[in-house]
């Protein structure tokens, strides 16, 4: 009996132990959603000389970004970062990046006094005096310099950090001038002018292997908040910097906390928006955006993002024989009915697609789209001796572009192509889609991330040193032209003839805008606009 | 019973890196390619190139394992993850908890629900109480486990509002995917304690102990569940297993950083060096807890642990015998 009953206690005691155990831990910071920002006033001093004045503020905001797990990157290594620019929102929160995107399309800077071209391989960039870094270190060109070298050194870094020949650019004595060298006229420079801009003092004192950039105190930025709290793929909170160097340059922070919550599921995202715990839902399902536009609400707002990224589809004419075919390829082109395609992918308030290139990007010409005309389709199938069934195409997809390709399939089948659709997940998509007869469609959306709106980054497919198979290879000369001249109405007139050319060979269908859609709660926000980056400090939003 | 636990602990290796073979061997037959997931869309061949032998992926399979295997027993490394660059134990850290906290907690609710409704389901057979406890045990068995989160996500979540959906940041945030975690292991652990004591109330020694006038209670609890246990545990130790490397649905539905999201995210990217950490620390984790089982059998029954040092005496004696047969000779 007493072997039994210790054992029963000693069970009990176990399971205890292991909840107690269980339950403990590291816990949030402690403040959590309460869905409903209040507002307070504060008196802050608002510029140099000292003068008070009654702010308004907003405490916290919640936001809710769907980005699977891999959204908040598990660091704040800005140089650890894929592609050319930051491309964690949440960076933009911390750091200063040289150059960012606004909501616009534009790009601005926070830090830069101004910038000049003095010859083709000469910029000049003149930094602000008086911008800090959260540990009051003051920010200089050398920090600058320092960023842009660590930047090109990652192994995750962009071509178009090639250009920059770091060692031969200067610093001037005052320690605010840069100027930078590039190995020649480069258009695009831009793009690789958006990284983010480290305390080069504090990192060499500490040392780039040591810092652990998930730890808050370790990041260091001369953005207008700090890292407080942060949990990779989960949350991250964003608190206002009380010895902001901005507020002396007029920039506004009228927000002193942001509360930034990944989300592994939209579903959950938008339950969360609706019971309160987010103010921001960024990212929703299609299913989830119809029902809160149907329903309707005065409590909330939902809104589509334009994201400036337009869907295309384009034959592989290098290795697929009928695909070499002009004739056939306008054929297909014809036979896509990218209206139906936009409803099926974006409902009604999907755009169709109005050129070869997305809205906003530099030489984006409208009108070079094909007509919806499968007769037409047909008849130029007949006329080149192509029986019913005899073209059987390939299509890759992954994720919605399924949607586009299997409407794309009931097209192509109404003039007698037979289209395979194989779904694959993203990884087998990027890793197939270049080798020869593992698609004979390329589905993509050409999105323009970069600074400075040049098509050039998904352009350079079309180059003949492009890893893509796919792709047609007669297009160098007029892509090599485009990037080696800093005259823009040049560059314009470059992209201009390609779009046609691209049009005239029938290379691609351009199909639809990528859309993303959004809410926000109507008591904290009273409006709020999102495009290009999703970073909270730069959405273009006026609060209640 | 210490050389017992030893051999166990040892058995570990060779099953470990028969896992990790096969892992690696899966991971490289996947389609797709990790250095292109990391390139994105725009890259030179040169890019390409530098990034494969950077990352090793330019030797022989056999060298790139034996590198990962070499790294892995004498420095304790299990790589650097392909996507972040950052080593695959700091990815991990907070992640294993995550997991293993969710993992205890579903198993105690598991436990404390299970073996209680088993032992009333068993105790009074055919009674409405059973019946009810079975189809509810069946329901919930039969549930998938992304549908049973979002219905108690709408329910208490949405329409209730008493619980948050997501996320781990209060203690009630665990009540959500822990029941959901809890609730079909909770059926099947329901159903093995039923069958399991049913079997064993109706055993001889039972009826003698109810002779003798024993309570009910005691009979039920002292003699009848110690034996009807040993089943369970089994079940007990396998759920669990299951639960901390299976969560990955609850994970991802509650939008929790476990392990599980890790996973599913590294083999989407095909950050193959992730997926197999990940692997390695959930087959340790698993052999870990049937050890564990085993071992608590020993508690449990008394005739298993009589049978760990028999077995123990009598390769002691046949080795005494040995020596003896040597000396002889």
């Amino acid at each position: 009996m007493k072997k039994i009953k210790s054992l029963m206690t000693l069970l009990l005691a176990m399971v205890m132990i292991l909840a107690l155990a269980a339950c403990g831990g590291s816990d949030s910071s402690g403040e959590q959603g309460s869905g409903s920002s209040d507002s307070d006033e504060i008196n802050e001093s608002s510029d140099s000389s000292g003068a008070e004045e009654a702010k308004e503020y907003v405490d916290t905001v919640y936001i809710g970004e769907y980005g699977g797990a891999a959204f908040i990157k598990p660091t704040f290594d800005p140089t650890g970062l894929t592609g050319s620019i930051c491309d964690n929102g949440c960076c933009y929160m911390v750091y200063d990046m040289l150059f960012y995107v606004t909501a616009e399309g534009s790009y601005d800077s926070r830090v830069v006094e101004s910038y000049e071209w003095t010859d083709d391989t000469h910029m000049v960039i003149n930094i602000k005096d008086g911008v800090y870094f959260s540990n009051g270190d003051q920010l200089t060109a050398e920090d600058v310099l320092y960023s842009l070298e660590q930047r090109a050194a990652s192994s995750m870094r962009s071509t178009y950090y090639e250009v920059f020949l770091t060692d031969e650019s200067t610093i001037s004595d005052d320690g605010l001038t840069l100027t930078l060298v590039t190995d020649s006229a480069t258009a695009n420079y831009m793009s690789g002018l958006d990284f983010a801009i480290l305390d080069k003092e504090y990192i060499e004192s500490i040392g780039w292997d040591n810092i652990d950039w998930s730890d808050p105190d370790q990041i260091i930025g001369s953005g207008p908040y700090a890292v407080t709290y942060f949990v990779a793929d989960s949350e991250i909170h964003f608190d206002k910097r009380d010895d902001y160097w901005g507020l002396d340059k007029g920039y506004d922070d009228t927000v002193l906390e942001y509360v930034v919550y990944n989300y592994t599921d939209r579903s959950t995202m938008c339950i969360d928006f609706e019971t309160g715990v987010i103010d921001l839902a960024i990212d929703l399902n299609e299913s989830d955006y119809a029902r809160l536009v149907e329903e309707g609400s005065d409590d909330y707002t939902p809104a589509l993002i334009h994201s400036n990224v337009v869907i295309t589809s384009t034959w592989d004419v290098v290795n697929n024989e009928y695909l070499s075919n002009p004739v056939i390829r306008e054929a297909l082109c014809h036979a896509i009915d990218i209206d139906e395609i936009t409803i099926a992918m974006n409902g009604s308030y999907g755009g169709v697609a109005t050129g070869m290139l997305a809205e906003k990007e530099i030489g984006f010409v409208e009108g070079y789209v094909y007509d919806y005309d499968p007769d037409y389709a047909k008849e130029l199938l007949e006329s080149e001796g192509i029986s019913d069934g005899e073209i059987n195409l390939t299509v890759l997809c992954y994720g919605n572009y399924e949607t586009i390709a299997t409407a794309m399939q009931a097209n192509l089948n109404e003039i007698g192509v037979n289209l395979d659709v194989q779904v694959v997940d993203v990884a087998s998509y990027w890793g197939n889609i270049g080798t020869a007869g593992q698609s004979d469609i390329m589905l993509y959306g050409y999105s323009t991330t970069n600074p400075s709106c040049d098509p050039s980054t998904h352009l350079s497919y079309w180059k003949s040193d492009s890893a893509f198979a796919v792709m047609r290879r007669d297009y160098d000369d007029l892509l090599v032209a485009a990037e080696s001249t800093l005259d823009m109405s040049e560059r314009e007139e470059l992209y201009g003839e390609l779009q046609e050319r691209w049009y005239e060979n029938f290379d691609t269908v351009p199909i639809c805008e990528y859309l993303a859609s959004f809410v926000y709660s109507n008591s904290v926000f009273e409006s709020i606009e999102l495009a290009g980056t999703t970073c909270p400090w730069l959405f273009d939003a006026v609060y209640k | 019973m210490i050389r017992y636990i030893i051999r166990r602990i040892l058995y570990m290796i060779p099953v470990m890196f028969v896992v990790l073979v096969l892992v690696f061997a899966v991971c490289n037959m996947m389609p797709g390619d990790p250095v292109k997931m990391l390139l994105g869309a725009t890259y030179t061949e040169e890019q390409y190139n530098a990034k494969r032998e950077e990352f090793g992926l330019d030797e022989p399979y056999i060298v790139q394992f034996g590198t990962y295997l070499f790294n892995l027993v004498t420095k304790g490394e299990l790589g650097n993850s392909f996507q972040t660059g950052r080593l695959v134990t700091a990815e991990l850290k907070g992640r294993i908890s995550i997991s293993l906290k969710l993992g205890v907690l579903s198993c105690c609710l598991t436990f404390l629900l299970a073996i209680p409704i088993g032992i009333i389901s068993a105790v009074k057979q055919n009674s409405i109480l059973d019946y009810s406890f079975t189809s509810i045990s069946v329901f919930l068995a039969a549930m998938p486990g992304f549908w049973l989160a979002l219905m108690l996500i709408v329910l208490f979540a949405l329409k209730l509002q008493i619980l948050p959906s997501s996320g781990l940041r209060t203690w009630q945030s665990y009540i959500l995917p822990v029941v959901c975690n809890a609730l079909s292991a909770t059926a099947v652990t329901m159903r093995m304690t039923r069958s399991s004591m049913l079997e064993v109330i109706r055993q001889d020694y039972v009826s003698t102990a109810r002779a003798k006038g024993i309570s009910e209670s005691r009979v039920i609890i002292r003699h009848a569940l110690r034996n009807a246990l040993i089943p369970v545990i089994t079940v007990m130790g396998s759920q669990f297993s299951a639960i901390i490397g299976g969560s990955v649905v609850i994970e991802n539905i509650f939008s929790i950083p476990g392990m599980g999201v890790k996973l599913v995210n590294s083999i989407g990217n095909r950050d193959y060096q992730v997926v197999m950490g990940i692997t390695l620390i959930i087959c340790g984790f698993t052999m870990v807890i049937m050890l564990i089982v085993d071992l608590v059998y020993s508690f449990v029954d008394p005739r298993i642990k009589a049978e760990f040092e028999s077995a123990d005496k009598i390769r002691r004696m046949k080795r005494k015998q040995k020596k003896e047969a040597a000396n002889y000779v």
